[in-house]
Parts: structure tokens; C-alpha cells; sequence
């Protein structure tokens, strides 16, 4: 058992590397009455290709989540979601672009609950008729998306960013994507994608390490067969796939985003990735954050009424920035903002760095406070081999030279598309 | 687990939790004051403007700097409806002073304090600029609720409901009655507000209560505090009496129909609150609920299929997003849901489900800061002094009995549908 502790934040992680393949993850959480488990694969919606025992297998989109779905039907007509509420728990379960997880939070019956969830997630039971129920239900979630108008402002900022990549796609599919989805598909990437030597579990609470990974052994099998599984990308340009679009909603004051594409993701070590992110973060509220003149300009003028936000997203071979905000001139926002981009590099000193460091720092601890917060982001951050606790003290390694850097090679004309929705 | 509720003075209780689990300290102050819709406009507008700057940092720029500088402080205010009456909210969270080695937590109260006591003034008002400022946003904001339908849908059941009155009142108030506030009227009713809202403020935190009552002392004082009637409608409130259910149809060019159900519980004085969030929970509360069991899972109507209990306004709020074409379907099955609880069709798991989901949010309330302090702001606006250990007791001493009573007295009152 590896343990990492960081001692600033006094918070410890113990890695465990199971013989079958499977990785588990803990973090003790003193004085805590909830504890999360999560149980997931890295399958996500950006996996519809794919190579195993040398088969080149290409499925419909929307498959990961669909699958998400099913997975919580059982043989015996028992819904599993159902099982752990009854027990008192509250599960759920997400898709990603890059993984699946099934978790449940509880205070009460943990050991029932935790044997309910790995036997409800290895043992499959799709049929025809349960497949065309699902649709139905799913069909519904696509609609609700459709009137969703920040949803439908990033889904398209996407698929102006980019050109091949799967992430342009919603990780739900379409309705006509899913309506391929056979139960002999969900079987195909269940067999693939759920061998324990592709999966994760991470359990956050007041847990002793050793004790909860005894227990977890005893819920997978030994050994597994561990098949590699090759995720087959078409090479995405570097270049961005269209400048701007605009789509037009029910809805009053129009949206806008700015997106950045980030073509260099693959080739950062992950203590480089931890960086370049903080880097980005750094840049990002120095550009348009509250503080700001930028901001406080447009919110004088009532361009804008609230805080623009902002996010930098990287998963192992993509990554995009993205500020969203709604505001009656959408245009005169992104004028605003990309005419600062090119004096910005020159206005920013270290006084200022220093302290939007601070804020950043500071605002980091936030997010150990709630377990089962915890639990996903140390999750998310692990499929894409990074360790969460690193960003603590990667936090003072950061130069305002890496912010300028950001600036210089993401944030910049080439890497730029924009995307609006506005009133019908 | 509950808050030691100390007189700070006029009327003005500190209500404080200590524990030591989390990174953070968290500050919430509550102005209670009655919901009208001669003041709702006004009253909204008071958070967004006193936002704007203080006597010290007389801008919103000076102030998120000084957010910065200590560590990512979050400061921010909020409005809310309990029953009649509107509720102003502010509050602060900062890293604990021994995690950044800097004195945070004075910081933050002297903060939190001079938003609300000290705001920045021109001759005695609300500095011109930033109230023609915060009237535009507050315009935008209110144009704006048609952007989320399903919010929307629930806010217009509401309004249908109360006929735009009481808990019908748009918690952001009114286009209309924005262009009729001066700036005068603006720092009348922002006195007003000191002198006679319900003034609660709560902290939770690791500091000893000593420390935490000698900086209120020092930073949260206003001459306007100093002799305070407070006035604040302490019933709740009830649906307009209708003959027939009210059936509201809105289009809009949208792609999911969303159903709202609005219903009230008539006697409600029979029913504890217990019982009725219980009655709420077989209904629409989790995944074994029989919105999401029948609703979505049975009839494949609905992605979201659920309701919630709003125990001020005696209500319950039934909602489902569904397929253009199958309103009839789903109101049929919604209410055929409510007349098998009415015969008593609610299996003794049903009601240990709908239990234990109800359980389980009250004891996550130990984990999260946050939420345990809006546990406490609810029991005290709704006049009640639970801890949630006895919440919970009270929560599964609910009898199948009691909820079949309950259900029998749900009555609908509105149908909304908003449609393409």
C-alpha cells in the first residue's frame, strides 16, 4: 500500500494495486459521518472506437452512458438504485467523456451497501425489451438538454473547437445514435470496458485503509484476464474546426462563450499538466475575474451582471478553456475581451499574480471539506494520472512566466472559436 | 448537534456552532422582513447595492481584492421566501485562520458587518452610479427567468397559485415597480430594514464563543440597530381558495414539456410537518418514490419525475419534464398516483423508503457546513427550535396512517403546463 500525504493541506491518500489489475483509493476523513464509494471503469463517451485481442470494434455514440444506465438493472427485476435507497444510501452514477462511476454515499449498513454496488455493477442483465425502455428514458434526457441553454451554448462551443475529437459529441448521443444501441452492443463494451483490470474504486470517509481493502478484495474476483484495450482516436488538426456559430433558443438575454483550444495536453508530464492548469486558472481571472479591470469595466457599463465563468478542462489527449456568460451585447463582451488579450501580456506584474495565487490556494482547501466532493474529484484526477494533492504545493511553483506562457500559447487567435445563443 | 443561541443585543441572536472537522469558517447573516409587493422590488435591490462598496472599500473592485488577499474568501448575498416574509441573506466563508497562519476570521467579520452596516454613501444615500447600475441587473435578472424552463414552469405554477400574493410574490420583485424607486426610497427602506427586520446571524466555526461575541461587538454595530421593533409575519401561508382546479397552459418554442402540479394540504394544522414531508417523499422524493418508479420508470414518461414539500407555503410541488405530446398520459398517471396513496396503496416498504431518503439528507447535514447552517435558518424562520437529532426521531415515528390521513387532504390546486 503506497500512501501520499501532503502535509500543508493534512490530508493522505493510500494506493492500493490489486494483483487482478484493479487500483483502489483512500482517503481517511476524520470525524466525517458519511462515507462515498465509487466503483468505475474508464469508459467514457469519447471511447466509440476501439482495438481489443486485436478487433478493430466501433459503436454507436452515447454507448458509455446508455450503458450507465443499464447497468443498474438486475435479473432478479430488482433496480439496484432502488436497493441502496432502501438501505438508506444515496447513490447515483455519471458518464464522463473519459469514465463511468457508480457510487453511493451513506452513513448507515456501509458493508451491505458496498456489497450491493460491486455486485450490481459485475453482473450485467441486458435484454431486448429493457434496451427499448431505456431509450424511451434517455430520449427524455436528450430533450431536457435540448432546452438546457448553457448546456447547448458549451456542446456547441465543442464542436466549433474541434474537428474529429469525440468530446464535440454529447456524452448522451443523439436520439438517433441511440436508437442502434442493441443489448448485444452493451454486452460488447461491458465485456471490454467493466474487466476489473480497467476499473477503480476510491472510498472517502472515516475508513481505516487496510481494513477497507481487505474488505474490497473480497468483492472482486482474484485474477482477470486483463485485455488490452486500445481507444482508437482519428488524428485531430490543430486547427479549429469552425470561428463562431450561433443558435438561436427560447430564451432572453443571449449567451456567449470563448473557447481555447489546448493541442499540446498529451505531451505535459502530469506535474507539467498540474501546472499549466493552475497556470491557466492564474490567467484566466487576471483576464476577466472579479477583480479585474476588465470586469469591473463591463459590469459598470452593464455589459455583463454577473461573473463571467471560467474553466480550463484537460483530460490525457485533449484540453479547451472556456468563459461563458450571458449579456445583451454578447458581441461587445467577446470584442472586450479579445482586444485585452493582446495588451494583457504587458499589464500583468507579480503583485497581482501573488495574489490571485492566494485566492486560488485558498480556495482549493474549499473542496476538502465535503467528502463526497473528495471522493470524484480524486477520481477524475486519477484517470488522468494525476494526483490531487499535488496541486497544493504546485500552487508555489507556479511563475508568472508559466501565465504569461498560457497567454502566449493557448489563449491566442489560432486556438480561438466563439459560440453564442440568443432569442428566437 | 445544535447552535448555542446567544442574545448579542436588540433582538439580534448570534447562533453558534463550533467544530473543528472542517477547512473553513462560515458566517451567515439573515434579515427576515414581511413579503409584499410594495417593498419586494426595493428589498431586492438592497443586497445588490450594499454589494457594491463600503465606507472602507468603497467599490466592488477594492473588495474582491481584498477577497483575494484573503485566501479566496467567498462574500455574498442572496435572496429567499419563507411563508410571508422575504429574507435577505449574506454571508462570508474563509480558510481557518491556522491553515494560512493569517487572522482571517476577524477579517471576514469586519467584512460581513460593514457590507451590511457601513455601505458606501454620496450625501447621505446609496451612491447614484452603482444604484442605476444595480436597477439595469436587477431588470436583466428578472427578464431573465424565462431562461431556465424548468425553473420558469415552477415559478409560474407558484405564482398561479398564491395569484401572484404572499409566497406568489417573485422573490426578485418587478420590472414595473424598479423605474418607481428613488434613491431616497431606496435608503429609507434599507433603514427601515435595520431597525425592523428579524436579524439572526450564525456561525459556524472552530473560534471560541468568547472571540466570536467580542468581534460582533466590535464590527457589527449601526446607530440604526439600537432600538429595533421587529416586525415579520410569523404564520404561514395558503394557495387562494379556487373552486376547480386551475388549469394554466404557456407556450414557448421549446422541446420538452414541463408539467408542474401544484397541490396544498387542507387542515394542514392535523398534520405535523414530519408527516407531511413523508406523505411528500412516497410521493416524489428518490428513486423509489412513485413519481420516478411509475412516472419515469413504469410509463417511460419523464427523465425528471418528482415533488417537493415547501413547508411555509403549505404546498406541494409536483414536477415532470416530459414528451409534447403526453400531458394527458402524465397527468392521468400523477394523479392516479395520489389517488392510490389516498386508498392507502403504499406498501410498508414504500414508507420505510420514503423514510430513510428523508433520514439520510438530515444526517448528511453533519458533514456539510454549509447546510447545517441552513437547517438552522429554516427552523428559525419557521418559528421552530428542532435539533435534527430530533428531527430524524420525529421523522420515523411517522405511521402508514399518517401519511394515508395526509395524502386524503392533498387537494390540486393548479395544473401548469408549459408547452411549444
Amino acid at each position: 500500500m503506497e500512501k501520499i500525504e501532503n502535509k500543508t493541506l493534512k490530508e493522505e491518500i493510500y494506493i492500493e494495486h490489486l494483483e487482478n489489475g484493479l487500483d483502489i483509493l483512500i482517503i481517511p476523513k476524520k470525524g466525517f459521518v458519511q462515507k462515498s464509494v465509487m466503483f468505475g471503469t474508464k469508459f467514457g463517451s469519447i471511447n466509440s472506437k476501439f482495438k481489443v485481442d486485436g478487433e478493430v470494434i466501433e459503436v454507436p455514440d452515447g454507448v458509455a452512458h446508455f450503458l450507465e444506465h443499464k447497468v443498474f438493472e438486475q435479473e432478479s427485476g430488482e433496480d439496484a438504485l432502488m436497493t441502496l435507497v432502501g438501505l438508506g444510501a444515496n447513490p447515483n452514477a455519471y458518464t464522463t467523456s473519459d469514465h463511468t462511476v457508480y457510487f453511493f454515499d451513506t452513513i448507515d449498513n456501509f458493508d451491505e451497501c458496498m456489497k450491493e454496488l460491486f455486485d450490481f455493477v459485475q453482473s450485467p442483465y441486458f435484454t431486448d425489451e429493457n434496451v427499448e425502455k431505456e431509450q424511451g428514458i434517455i430520449g427524455q434526457e436528450i430533450q431536457m438538454y435540448d432546452d438546457h441553454d448553457a448546456f447547448q451554448l458549451y456542446i456547441t462551443l465543442l464542436q466549433n473547437l474541434y474537428v474529429k475529437h469525440p468530446i464535440r459529441i454529447d456524452t448522451a448521443g443523439t436520439i438517433e445514435s441511440i436508437s442502434h444501441i442493441t443489448k448485444e452492443t452493451l454486452y460488447t463494451c461491458y465485456n471490454t470496458f467493466y474487466d476489473i483490470s480497467n476499473m477503480v474504486v476510491c472510498i472517502c470517509g472515516d475508513v481505516d485503509p487496510q481494513e477497507i481493502i481487505e474488505k474490497v478484495k473480497g468483492y472482486v474476483p482474484k485474477t482477470s484476464e486483463k485485455k488490452k484495450i486500445d481507444n482508437i482516436f482519428e488524428e485531430e488538426p490543430k486547427e479549429i474546426n469552425q470561428k463562431e456559430s450561433t443558435k438561436y433558443m427560447t430564451t432572453n438575454t443571449p449567451l456567449f462563450a470563448i473557447g481555447f483550444k489546448d493541442n499540446n495536453v498529451a505531451s505535459r508530464s502530469p506535474k507539467r499538466k498540474i501546472q499549466f492548469d493552475i497556470a491557466t486558472q492564474i490567467a484566466l481571472d487576471l483576464l476577466v475575474g472579479k477583480s479585474s479591470d476588465l470586469y469591473n469595466k463591463m459590469y459598470n457599463e452593464n455589459l455583463i451582471t454577473e461573473a463571467i465563468e471560467t474553466s480550463y478542462n484537460y483530460e490525457a489527449n485533449y484540453g479547451f478553456v472556456m468563459m461563458e456568460g450571458y449579456s445583451s451585447k454578447p458581441e461587445e463582451v467577446v470584442k472586450n475581451i479579445t482586444e485585452k488579450l493582446e495588451t494583457i501580456i504587458n499589464e500583468i506584474n507579480e503583485k497581482n499574480f501573488e495574489r490571485i495565487r492566494k485566492n486560488l490556494k485558498g480556495g482549493f482547501l474549499f473542496d476538502f471539506n465535503n467528502v463526497p466532493k473528495i471522493s470524484r474529484m480524486i477520481f477524475a484526477d486519477y484517470i488522468k494520472g494525476i494526483n490531487t494533492l499535488d496541486y497544493i504545493d504546485e500552487y508555489d511553483n507556479v511563475t508568472l512566466d508559466d501565465v504569461k506562457n498560457v497567454f502566449r500559447e493557448l489563449m491566442n487567435e489560432n486556438n480561438m472559436a466563439l459560440s453564442y445563443i440568443k432569442g428566437k | 448537534m445544535e447552535p448555542k443561541i446567544i442574545n448579542f443585543k436588540n433582538n439580534i441572536d448570534i447562533h453558534y456552532l463550533k467544530d473543528n472537522k472542517y477547512k473553513t469558517n462560515f458566517i451567515s447573516v439573515i434579515l427576515t422582513v414581511p413579503l409584499n409587493r410594495e417593498t419586494v422590488t426595493t428589498n431586492a435591490l438592497i443586497p445588490a447595492v450594499l454589494r457594491r462598496g463600503t465606507k472602507r472599500l468603497d467599490s466592488m473592485k477594492k473588495l474582491e481584492i481584498e477577497m483575494e488577499e484573503m485566501y479566496g474568501a467567498s462574500l455574498d448575498c442572496g435572496l429567499d421566501k419563507a411563508g410571508k416574509n422575504h429574507v435577505l441573506k449574506f454571508y462570508i466563508e474563509t480558510a481557518k485562520d491556522e491553515m494560512v497562519g493569517e487572522n482571517l476570521f476577524e477579517k471576514a467579520i469586519q467584512n460581513i458587518s460593514e457590507i451590511i452596516l457601513n455601505p458606501y454613501l454620496e450625501n447621505g444615500l446609496f451612491k447614484e452610479e452603482y444604484v442605476v447600475q444595480e436597477k439595469k441587473t436587477l431588470e436583466i435578472l428578472i427578464n431573465d427567468k424565462i431562461n431556465d424552463k424548468t425553473s420558469y414552469a415552477r415559478v409560474r405554477c407558484i405564482e398561479e397559485m398564491f395569484n401572484n400574493k404572499d409566497y406568489g410574490i417573485y422573490v426578485y420583485g418587478y420590472t414595473d415597480d424598479l423605474n418607481k424607486i428613488t434613491n431616497e426610497m431606496l435608503y429609507n427602506q434599507y433603514v427601515n430594514i435595520l431597525k425592523t427586520a428579524k436579524i439572526d446571524i450564525f456561525v459556524y466555526t472552530n473560534e471560541s464563543e468568547d472571540n466570536v461575541k467580542e468581534l460582533f461587538h466590535k464590527y457589527f454595530s449601526n446607530s440604526y440597530l439600537e432600538e429595533r421593533k421587529i416586525i415579520y409575519n410569523v404564520e404561514n401561508c395558503f394557495p387562494t381558495i379556487k373552486e376547480k382546479e386551475n388549469i394554466v397552459n404557456e407556450s414557448l418554442d421549446i422541446n420538452q414539456g414541463k408539467l408542474v402540479i401544484g397541490a396544498t394540504i387542507e387542515n394542514e394544522n392535523e398534520f405535523t410537518p414530519y408527516q407531511k414531508t413523508i406523505a411528500n417523499a412516497v410521493l416524489g422524493v428518490g428513486a423509489n418514490s412513485k413519481m420516478f418508479r411509475y412516472v419515469r420508470e413504469k410509463e417511460h414518461l419523464a427523465y425528471s419525475a418528482a415533488s417537493s414539500y415547501i413547508r411555509n407555503a403549505n404546498t406541494i410541488l409536483i414536477f415532470a419534464g416530459i414528451e409534447l405530446n403526453n400531458y394527458d398520459k402524465a397527468v392521468t398517471v400523477i394523479k392516479k398516483q395520489i389517488d392510490n396513496m389516498k386508498k392507502g396503496e403504499i406498501t410498508a416498504k414504500e414508507l420505510q423508503d420514503a423514510k430513510s431518503v428523508i433520514i439520510n439528507s438530515y444526517k448528511t447535514l453533519f458533514d456539510e457546513q454549509y447546510r447545517i447552517i441552513n437547517y438552522y435558518i429554516n427552523q428559525c424562520l419557521s418559528n421552530s427550535n428542532v435539533n435534527i437529532e430530533e428531527t430524524i426521531k420525529e421523522i420515523e415515528n411517522v405511521k402508514m396512517e399518517d401519511v394515508i390521513k395526509v395524502a386524503n387532504s392533498i387537494k390540486i390546486d393548479t395544473i401548469y403546463y408549459l408547452k411549444k
